[in-house]
C-alpha cells in the first residue's frame, strides 16, 4: 500500500516472482477493502495514502487483524515515528527502501509466523473443508517437465494394486490450464525443475475457481535454490528426488515411497481416500 | 502551490523510486541470471552498479534530511512563513 504506483508495481512484480500472492493499492479506501476481503499475512504500509491515511490503517490492522504482520515504510522520517511506535508495527523502514533488507524482513516475519502452506500461497477461498473431499478418490495432478519421470509417477499412482493407494491421476504441463481447471486437482506434485516458473504457476493456481488443497514440491536438492527455498520456508513440503534417476544417492523406489507418504498425509489431513492403508 | 513539507516529501519519493527500481533490478538480475547466465564480468558489474546506485541515493536522502532539519527550524514547512521566536 503506497501512494506511488511505480513503487507498488515494482514491488508487486518482485515479490510475485518470489512466490507471494500480492494485492496492491495506491489509496487508503481501496486498502481497507482489501484488508476486509482478503486474509492478509503481511502488509507493506506507506503512511501517506489518499482518502484513508496509513496511521488509521495501522490502527485498524492492529485492533481488528492482530495476526497480520505490518511493515511500515515511510518518507516522513521521524515526524510520525512516535505515533507509529504508540500503535505498534512489526518493522519500520524509512524510505528510500533497500530491497535486500526489506526482503529479509518480509521473509523473517513470515517464517516467524509459521504460516501454513494454504494461507501463504492460496487465498481464503482456497480453504475448503475437509468434509467436502471425504469418501472419494484424491485427484492428483503431476506437473513436471521431465516426461519420463512424469509418466513413471502417473503409472505408479494410477495403479491401485502397485501403489496401494487410490488416486485419480493427471499429468500436465503449465500450459494446460483449461484441463487443470476441469480436473480440479486436490493435490499437486510440482517438480522444482520448473524453477523460475513456480511463483507464476502458484499465482495461476490461486485464480482457479477450485484451488488445490495441497502442493508438494519434489526434485533434486541440487537445484533447490532461492525460489524453492522461499516456498519451503513458507511450509510447502519438499521431497528429494534425483534429477538423474540412476543417481544412487536417492534410489527411485525410496523417493517414490516418500512422495506417497507425503500424499497419504495430505489425504488424511483433507479426508480424501488416497492412502488406502491410512 | 505545494508547501515546503510536500516538496520535501516529493523529493523523498523520487529517491525511493530510484532505490526501489535499482534494488529490484539488482535482485532480479541475480535471480534470473541463474536461468540465463550472463558473462560473469558483466553480471558482477551490473550488480555492483545497481548496488552503488542504491547506496548513492541513500546518501542523497541523508543530505536532504539535514537540509530539511535546517529549514524546518527557521521556516514553518506548512505555511512557508518564518518561525516566530517565542
Amino acid at each position: 500500500m503506497d501512494d506511488e504506483k511505480f513503487v507498488t508495481d515494482t514491488l508487486e512484480g518482485f515479490f510475485r516472482s518470489r512466490g507471494y500472492h500480492i494485492f496492491k493499492t495506491e489509496d487508503g479506501e481501496a486498502a481497507l477493502k482489501i484488508i476486509e476481503n482478503e486474509r492478509l499475512d503481511l502488509v507493506l504500509l506507506d503512511i501517506k495514502l489518499p482518502k484513508v491515511d496509513g496511521i488509521r490503517l495501522l490502527t485498524y490492522l492492529r485492533r481488528d487483524y492482530p495476526r497480520t504482520r505490518v511493515i511500515v515504510m515511510t518518507a516522513y522520517d521521524l515526524e510520525y515515528k512516535h505515533k507509529i511506535d504508540g500503535i505498534g508495527c512489526d518493522a519500520f523502514f524509512l524510505k528510500p527502501l533497500l530491497i535486500e533488507e526489506l526482503t529479509r524482513t518480509v521473509e523473517e516475519l513470515l517464517s516467524k509466523e509459521q504460516i501454513s502452506r494454504e494461507s501463504a500461497i492460496l487465498p481464503v477461498e482456497a480453504k475448503r473443508t475437509t468434509a467436502e473431499g471425504s469418501g472419494r478418490k484424491a485427484r492428483l495432478l503431476i506437473v513436471s517437465p521431465r516426461i519420463l519421470l512424469s509418466g513413471l509417477l502417473k503409472d505408479y499412482f494410477s495403479h491401485e494394486e502397485i501403489c496401494q493407494g487410490n488416486y485419480e491421476v493427471m499429468e500436465s504441463g503449465l500450459g494446460q490450464l483449461d484441463n487443470i481447471k476441469k480436473f480440479k486437482p486436490d493435490i499437486i506434485l510440482l517438480d522444482v525443475a520448473l524453477v523460475g516458473l513456480l511463483g507464476e504457476f502458484g499465482t495461476t493456481l490461486m485464480k482457479l475457481p477450485q484451488p488445490p488443497k495441497e502442493i508438494i514440491l519434489f526434485g533434486d536438492p541440487a537445484i533447490k535454490w532461492e525460489e524453492v527455498e522461499v516456498l519451503i520456508r513458507r511450509g510447502i513440503k519438499f521431497i528429494e528426488m534425483p534429477q538423474d534417476l540412476r543417481d544412487e544417492r536417492y534410489p527411485i523406489k525410496e523417493t517414490i515411497q516418500r512422495l506417497h507418504n507425503a500424499l497419504k498425509e495430505a489425504c488424511v489431513k483433507y479426508g480424501l481416500k488416497g492412502g488406502l492403508d491410512g | 502551490m505545494a508547501t515546503i513539507r510536500e516538496l520535501f516529501h516529493e523529493i523523498g519519493n523520487w529517491h525511493n523510486k530510484i532505490s526501489v527500481g535499482a534494488g529490484v533490478t539488482k535482485e532480479i538480475l541475480k535471480q534470473k541470471s541463474k536461468d540465463n547466465p550472463l558473462p560473469e564480468g558483466i553480471k558482477g558489474m551490473l550488480i555492483k552498479r545497481f548496488g552503488e546506485l542504491e547506496r548513492q541515493v541513500i546518501g542523497a536522502e541523508k543530505v536532504l534530511l539535514q537540509l530539511k532539519d535546517t529549514i524546518y527550524k527557521t521556516i514553518d514547512p506548512d505555511t512557508g512563513k518564518p518561525r516566530t521566536k517565542d
